[in-house]
């Protein structure tokens, strides 16, 4: 059990961050629906480089569990969606970082881990909600995604080099 | 971690062919015109609702006079007892349908997604 939240304190504070990012997203009006930037993805991708893939999913359930409460959307297919979303990505993250390991960094990972959770939510949509049409929103959203997705990879990147906090934190950790 | 890796252009090459791909199967058949498809005993035709023609499509009680005029389809004639193919009069819309059951005859005009998006809420 130790072993498995050695870094607990890191991941509750990426979830307070997803958090808060989540609220700041919500914030900003959006000119289409699909069109957000996912800015509570950054603290996942950090936690993705740092955090052991336990704590990496507890992570993941926190952000999906604390932006559908700042949404207000808990108890509609918002949350299904969400929910398998990011669960999906997070597994192809987790899985394509096994296996490619230092040769993709967190901008390929980040465009992955769009793709399968972007993909999974319009497969949901089209199978359980919204039926056929839902394929003609289809491409600006993966589109959007992808950049989006790639933007923040940099993003999480350039933190992760950068940091000093982030850097003693984590070795800190292992201390 | 500094340079953007080999696999990192991969992955957005794949992302981009991925959306390059649904946006041909979505929008590939939206531009086309709107056709009328007949369906009879002795065959299955499409023509363009565009342009006019007249077509008698065989069936066990005779001919069905079908007539393609000003971009709707109608049900000129037919051999059978109530006539309600002819009483149902023209139609010109995606997913409108004609039928008469006792010669089996059923016209249908396809092309364009049936129904249309018409809102979405997030």
């Amino acid at each position: 059990m130790d072993s498995l939240f050695k870094r607990n304190n890191l991941t509750a504070l990426l979830a307070a961050v997803a958090l808060f990012l989540a609220s700041i997203e919500y914030i900003i009006p959006k000119p289409l629906p699909f069109m957000r930037l996912g800015l509570a993805n950054l603290p996942l991708l950090i936690g993705l480089a740092t955090l052991a893939p336990p704590a990496f999913l507890l992570l993941v359930l926190l952000k999906v569990m604390g932006q559908v409460l700042i949404m207000g959307t808990l108890f509609s297919h918002i949350f299904i969606l969400s929910f398998c979303g990011s669960f999906a990505s997070a597994l192809v993250m987790l899985l394509i970082k096994k296996i490619a390991g230092h040769r993709i960094s967190l901008i390929g990972l980040s465009i992955f881990g769009a793709m399968a959770s972007n993909g999974l939510q319009l497969l949901i949509a089209a199978l359980l909600f919204f039926g056929r049409q839902t394929w003609l929103l289809a491409p600006p959203f993966l589109l959007i995604g992808t950049i989006s997705a790639a933007f923040l990879g940099f993003l999480a990147r350039e933190y992760l080099c950068k940091s000093t906090w982030l850097a003693r934190e984590i070795s800190g950790d292992e201390q | 971690m500094q340079r953007i890796k080999v696999l990192d252009f991969l992955a957005f090459f794949i992302a981009i062919a991925v959306s390059a791909l649904i946006a041909f199967q979505a929008y590939g058949n939206q531009s086309g015109t709107l056709q009328v498809s007949i369906k009879g005993d002795s065959g299955e035709w499409l023509f363009p609702l565009e342009s006019d023609h007249t077509i008698e499509v065989e069936g066990p009680l005779g001919k069905t006079v079908v007539v393609i005029e000003d971009d709707s389809v109608r049900v000129s004639s037919s051999p059978c007892r109530e006539k309600t193919c002819v009483k149902s009069g023209p139609v010109n819309r995606p997913g409108r349908w004609i039928a008469c059951l006792p010669n089996r005859v059923i016209i249908a005009i396809t092309g364009r997604s049936e129904q249309e998006l018409d809102g979405l809420t997030f």
